[in-house]
């Protein structure tokens, strides 16, 4: 029984063709360290991080390169711009629907002295703007960010940024959006959208491995670093440069994972946004409709293919998420998640708190039958 | 490494270098990246070397492209000294 990954808001697998060749091809070739030395070797490596770097700031539309900072993925790269430019006495905006690398570091910051507004969804996990724009302008402390999933993690609903980053850039409120479930799949563009600060995940739709992401800095933004350590230059200063993007990725750069990242981004480039979205939508459609015609099933979110990103939750009427998962792991070898999927609160918001529910998320490489094959398995288990 | 009226330039990051050296490279500027003389490391352990006779030509091409190099020198047989950036 082969197994059938469904689990890509998780982490995506398969990886892209060709990415674990670059991973391999920087361990076993270019196994130096990039801006840490100036024989030919370390240059090389140090030119291969600058045309990564242009890539990823090709694909999200950044003018300038060097405000693309490198992390371990997107909880890092939110970490950093929560800690890195919230003081205490801010006000900071987000939504029920935010995922824990959000919940948890704003709860935190609360801890230290910043006000945390938390914005309701309606039960589909969708925030609506005039929501936000209410929390943001209400009472007479000015608020200095929105901090808000571009697709939530539970649901797959999709938030409306397009309208929210043009008012926020105009209001002179910074925009934090954790694009966790849309980078590379949705469009994103941060200076037609309005995006001050863009937390993005490599592992996930970017097709590259873990361990890679970035977070883009607007310029003009200078947040406190994360890590203090070594640099590669000015040694004798006692604080990291002032310049981005060597001020916030102090330590070695983790290059081979970077490189299988580039390969994951130039696969989809190849393959082409518009088509890799109308793929997924058609296995989305193709799952929502066939859960509709189950008896006994409850799908959480908008239910429109169109309106989810990637993810569909549901829950079978009576049933343990839990059980459903073991279940179709261990009769069916389908690999779903199940639970809260580190985000209570928008179970709390969507109404399957505590138990959670089945998450089903297929990637680029799944096919219609192995959604056919979800399906029958789920009309098996909904019968008993 | 430098050779009498050799040119240097840095930048205040290895990717502003880096950026430089595509940029310079792309416009066909014989230039070389070579490690920063020691004492001339200014948040950046690069720098570019290039013969007197292209140092206005780069500099143009790099303001052409909205970088700056942070500071220029000549090699002279007592050393390294600065030179005005101006083109």
């Amino acid at each position: 029984m082969a197994d059938i990954y469904l689990d890509n808001a998780a982490t995506s697998f398969p990886k892209a063709p060709g990415v674990s060749r670059a991973v391999a091809e920087v361990i076993d070739h270019l196994g130096t360290s990039p801006g840490r030395g100036s024989y030919r070797l370390a240059l090389q490596a140090g030119r291969l991080l600058f045309d990564i770097r242009e890539t990823v700031a090709d694909f999200f539309g950044i003018a300038d390169a060097s405000r693309v900072v490198f992390t371990s993925g997107a909880t890092e790269a939110l970490n950093l711009a929560l800690f890195g430019l919230l003081q205490p006495g801010d006000r900071v905006i987000t939504s029920s629907m935010e995922h824990n690398a959000v919940l948890r570091p704003l709860h935190a910051l609360q801890q230290r002295g910043i006000e945390v507004v938390r914005v309701p969804a309606d039960a589909s996990g969708l925030v609506a703007a005039h929501d936000i724009r209410a929390a943001a302008t209400q009472g007479t402390k000015r608020t200095r960010m929105v901090a808000l999933t571009h697709a939530a993690n539970v649901t797959g609903t999709i938030q409306p940024i397009e309208e929210l980053g043009p008012w926020c850039r105009a209001e002179g409120i910074l925009l934090l959006v954790d694009a966790a479930q849309s980078a590379g799949l949705l469009p994103i563009d941060v200076e037609a959208q309005g995006i001050d600060l863009l937390a993005v995940p490599g592992h996930k739709n970017l097709l590259g491995p873990a361990g890679t992401g970035f977070l883009y800095v607007r310029e003009g933004l200078q947040p406190r670093p994360l890590n203090f350590g070594g640099t590669g230059g000015d040694s004798t200063s006692p604080l990291p440069p002032e310049e981005l993007p060597e001020r916030l990725e102090s330590g070695t750069v983790n290059l081979p994972g970077l490189a299988g990242l580039r390969a994951g981004l130039l696969y989809l480039q190849s393959r082409g946004l518009q088509a890799v979205r109308r793929h997924k939508a058609a296995l989305l459609e193709q799952v929502l409709s066939g859960l509709k015609r189950l008896d006994g099933v409850r799908i959480y979110g908008p239910g429109e293919a169109a309106c989810h990103a990637g993810v569909v939750s549901i829950n079978l009427a009576g049933r343990d998420p839990a059980e459903i998962g073991y279940r179709l792991d261990a009769d069916f070898g389908i690999c779903v998640r199940t639970g809260l999927h580190c985000a209570p609160e928008a179970h709390r918001t969507i109404g399957s708190f505590p138990d959670g529910t089945v998450r089903i998320s297929p990637g680029l490489f799944n096919t219609s039958a192995d959604i056919d094959t979800l399906l029958q398995a789920l009309h098996v288990l909904a019968k008993g | 490494m430098l050779k009498s009226d050799d040119i240097i330039i840095i930048f205040g990051s290895p990717h502003r270098a880096m950026k430089a050296e595509k940029i310079l490279k792309q416009a066909q500027l014989p230039i070389t990246l070579i490690p920063a003389p020691a004492g001339l490391v200014e948040g950046c352990a690069l720098a570019i070397r290039l013969a007197e006779n292209i140092f206005q030509a780069v500099l143009a091409t790099l303001a052409a492209a909205g970088m700056e190099p942070s500071k220029a020198f000549r090699q002279t047989p007592t050393g390294l000294q600065p030179v005005e950036k101006a083109a």
